[in-house]
C-alpha cells in the first residue's frame, strides 16, 4: 500500500474541565496499484488530564471511485459561504447553495474554516480613536460627535479577524430531499491579514489614512478590538480573544423541486433553522444570539454547456435580533465553469441586506459631515463579490476560495478566505 | 462562446424606461428649492461584458455580466448649491441571439445592483447643510436589445438597453433614478 496523502484537522470544545471534540482523517492510498480513500472520524474527549479516546472509527469505507454531482442545469454548485461581518455572526445567514441534492442515503461530512478580516473606525474621520485611544483602553465618550453629543444610531471600532469553523453532515432522504445539520466553532483575534491588505490597498492607490482605505493607518496591525455603540451606550466592548467557542448549532432542509431541461431552469427551496442555545454568558454573547432564527432560499440554476448559473432569492428571519436587525434579504448570482466533471471554477456575487437597522438619525449637517452622515452606510444593503475553486476526487471533495466587498459601505468584511475539506459517500 | 466588449454611450437617467420604469423625484424636489438644473441628466457610462452562450442551429441563448460605471455633478440656477452622484452598477441576465451571415442580433434581459453615493452641498440662504448618503438598489431590472457586427474574432456591438434603479435618497427620502434609456456603441473580441 502506498500512502499519498494525509489529511488531519480537529474541532475542539472546552467546558469547565472537559475537553470534547472530533478528529477527522482522510487517507489518500494506492492499494494494489487502485486508488483508495479512507475517512476516519474520531470522537475525542479528555477529563482533567485524562486522555480518553471514546470512539474511534466511525467510518473507515475504501471507494474505487463515486459519481460526479451534477446534471445539465447543475455542477459542483456555488460557493457555500455564509455573511461573515462580525456583528451577524452569532446569527443565522443563508447561505448560497447547489440547486441538486444528495440522492437517497447517500451522505457528505465535511469540515471547513472562514476566516474574515473586518476593518471599521466610524471615528476615523475625526481621528477620534487612533492607536494612542486603543491602547488606553476605549470608552463610549470616544464614541461621541465632536460637540461631546452621544449620536443617534451606531458607531463602530471594529480590527478583527473572525474564523469560523464548522463541521458539516448532509444526508439525502430521498432522490430530491437533503438534510443538513451544521456546527460551527468561532474564534475572534487580530489574525494576520492586516499589512498583506494594508499593501494591496498602497498597490492600487487607496489611501488607508482615508475613507477607502477604512482609516486602517491610525491602527495597529493584527490587534482584535470589537466594539459596537448603540445610542451612546455599548453593545459590544471585547477586545479579549476568544477561541473556538461553540455557536448555535443550525439544520436544513432542501428540497429539488425540478431539475428543469433544455429550456426550463433547476429550481430548489432551501430552510434552514437555528437552534437556540440561552447560555450567553461570558464571551458566549458574542457567538450565540439566544434565540430560533430561520430562513429560506429559492434557487434557480440553468446550464449552458460547460457554464452553470445559479440564481437565490431568500430572507432570514432573526427571532433574538439584541437590537439589530430582525431580518435579512439575501440574494446571489454564481456562475461556474466546469473544467472537467471533478471541478469547477466558480465567481459568485452575493447582496444581503443590513444587521444595523434604520435608525431617526438625521443625514444633514449644517458643520460639515457629522457623525450620522458617515454611519449612515451601515444600515444600507450591501454587496460582496467571490472566486472560488470546487474539486472533487472519487468521494473526497474540496473547496477554496475568497471573498472581497466591493462598495465598501463599512457593515461588512474587508477580506475573506475560506476552504473545505470532506468525503462523500 | 464567450464574448468580452467594452462600450461606451449616453444614458439619460431622466428618461423612465418603458414599461417597466419609474421616475425619480429626488432632483425635482431639489429644483423646487434651489431652481432648475443647469445640467441635463445624461451621463456617459462605460461598460465592462462579458457574455457566453451555447447554439442551437442558428439561435442561441446564454448569459451575460455587464458593469456600468458614471459620475455626475449637478448644480442649480438659483444659488451655487451642488450634488454629486457617482454610481457602479452589476448587471447580469440572458441573452437570445440569432446568428445570421453578417451580423447577430440580440435581445437580453435581467437585473443585479448598483451601488450609488449621494454628496450634497446646499445652499438655502446664509446657510450651507452637507449630506452624504450611500447605499444600493437590490433588485434593479434591465431589458436591452442590439446587434454584434463580427469581424472575424473581433467585432462592434451596438447596444440599447432600458434600466429601472431607482435609488432611495434618505436626505429627502425620495428616489433618485440611476437608470433610464441608454444607447452604446463599442468593441468586443469573440473565441
Amino acid at each position: 500500500m502506498q500512502i499519498e496523502l494525509i489529511y488531519c484537522d480537529k474541532f475542539l470544545h472546552k467546558l469547565k474541565g472537559i475537553t470534547l471534540g472530533f478528529i477527522f482523517t482522510g487517507v489518500v492510498a494506492k492499494i494494489q496499484g487502485y486508488p483508495r480513500y479512507l475517512c476516519f472520524l474520531f470522537i475525542y474527549m479528555k477529563i482533567k488530564g485524562l486522555f480518553k479516546l471514546l470512539s474511534a472509527f466511525i467510518i473507515s469505507i475504501a471507494w474505487n471511485n463515486s459519481a460526479q454531482a451534477g446534471s445539465i442545469n447543475s455542477g459542483l454548485g456555488p460557493l457555500e459561504i455564509r455573511p461573515q461581518f462580525i456583528v451577524s455572526q452569532p446569527f443565522l445567514a443563508m447561505t448560497p447553495e447547489n440547486s441538486s441534492t444528495l440522492k437517497g442515503g447517500e451522505s457528505r461530512l465535511s469540515v471547513g474554516i472562514e476566516i474574515a478580516n473586518t476593518f471599521v473606525n466610524t471615528q476615523g474621520p475625526t481621528e477620534q480613536i487612533t492607536k494612542k485611544e486603543v491602547a488606553r483602553g476605549l470608552t463610549k465618550e470616544d464614541f461621541y460627535d465632536k460637540n461631546g453629543d452621544a449620536g443617534k444610531g451606531y458607531s463602530l471600532y471594529l480590527d478583527a479577524e473572525t474564523k469560523r469553523k464548522n463541521l458539516k453532515y448532509n444526508y439525502g432522504l430521498s432522490d430530491s430531499l437533503e438534510f443538513k445539520l451544521e456546527i460551527p466553532f468561532l474564534s475572534f483575534d487580530g489574525g494576520f491579514m492586516d499589512s498583506s491588505i494594508e499593501s494591496v490597498h498602497n498597490l492600487i492607490g487607496i489611501s488607508n489614512f482615508k475613507q477607502g482605505g477604512a482609516y486602517r493607518a491610525l491602527s495597529e496591525r493584527n490587534k482584535y478590538d470589537y466594539y459596537v455603540v448603540k445610542d451612546g451606550e455599548f453593545v459590544y466592548a471585547s477586545n479579549q480573544i476568544i477561541y473556538n467557542v461553540r455557536g448555535e448549532p443550525s439544520m436544513g432542509l432542501k428540497w429539488n423541486l425540478s431539475e428543469g431541461g433544455n429550456v426550463m431552469p433547476a429550481v430548489t427551496l432551501k430552510l434552514s433553522y437555528k437552534f437556540a442555545n440561552s447560555d450567553r454568558s461570558g464571551e458566549q454573547k458574542l457567538v450565540r444570539s439566544g434565540g430560533v432564527d430561520w430562513g429560506h432560499y429559492l434557487i434557480l440554476s440553468k446550464g449552458f454547456d460547460k457554464w452553470i448559473v445559479y440564481f437565490g432569492d431568500g430572507k432570514t428571519r432573526i427571532g433574538q435580533n439584541l437590537g439589530f436587525a430582525s431580518s435579512m434579504n439575501h440574494q446571489f448570482m454564481s456562475l461556474e465553469y466546469r473544467i472537467e466533471e471533478s471541478s469547477s471554477y466558480v465567481f459568485q456575487t452575493v447582496s444581503q441586506s443590513s444587521i444595523f437597522p434604520e435608525t431617526a438619525a438625521n443625514s444633514r449637517s449644517t458643520s460639515g459631515e457629522n457623525q450620522e452622515q458617515r454611519n449612515s452606510n451601515l444600515s444600507v444593503a450591501t454587496s460582496v463579490s467571490a472566486f472560488g475553486y470546487k474539486y472533487f476526487s472519487g468521494p473526497i471533495f474540496w473547496k477554496t476560495g475568497f471573498v472581497q466587498d466591493y462598495n465598501n459601505f463599512g457593515n461588512e468584511t474587508d477580506f475573506v478566505l475560506f476552504w473545505e475539506m470532506g468525503v462523500h459517500w | 462562446m464567450v464574448y468580452f466588449a467594452v462600450q461606451y454611450g449616453q444614458q439619460d437617467t431622466g428618461s423612465t424606461a418603458p414599461l417597466v420604469g419609474q421616475s425619480g423625484s429626488y432632483l425635482s424636489t431639489l429644483e423646487s428649492k434651489h431652481g432648475a438644473l443647469k445640467e441635463n441628466r445624461q451621463v456617459s457610462p462605460k461598460v465592462l461584458s462579458f457574455d457566453f452562450y451555447k447554439t442551437n442551429g442558428s439561435v442561441a441563448s446564454g448569459f451575460g455580466l455587464e458593469v456600468h460605471s458614471y459620475k455626475k455633478k449637478y448644480t442649480f440656477e438659483n444659488d451655487p448649491s451642488q450634488v454629486d452622484i457617482s454610481a457602479v452598477g452589476f448587471l447580469y441576465g440572458l441573452n437570445f441571439y440569432y446568428r445570421g451571415d453578417f451580423w447577430f442580433p440580440f435581445l437580453g434581459f435581467g437585473t443585479g445592483n448598483y451601488s450609488a453615493k449621494v454628496k450634497e452641498e446646499l445652499v438655502t440662504g446664509n446657510s450651507t447643510t452637507y449630506g452624504t448618503v450611500f447605499g444600493q438598489v437590490d433588485k434593479p431590472f434591465y431589458y436591452k436589445f442590439g446587434v454584434r457586427i463580427p469581424l472575424n474574432g473581433l467585432g462592434i456591438i451596438l447596444t440599447q438597453q432600458y434600466i429601472s434603479a431607482n435609488f432611495d435618497v434618505s436626505t429627502e427620502n425620495k428616489p433618485l433614478s440611476l437608470g433610464g434609456t441608454a444607447t452604446f456603441i463599442g468593441l468586443y473580441y469573440g473565441f
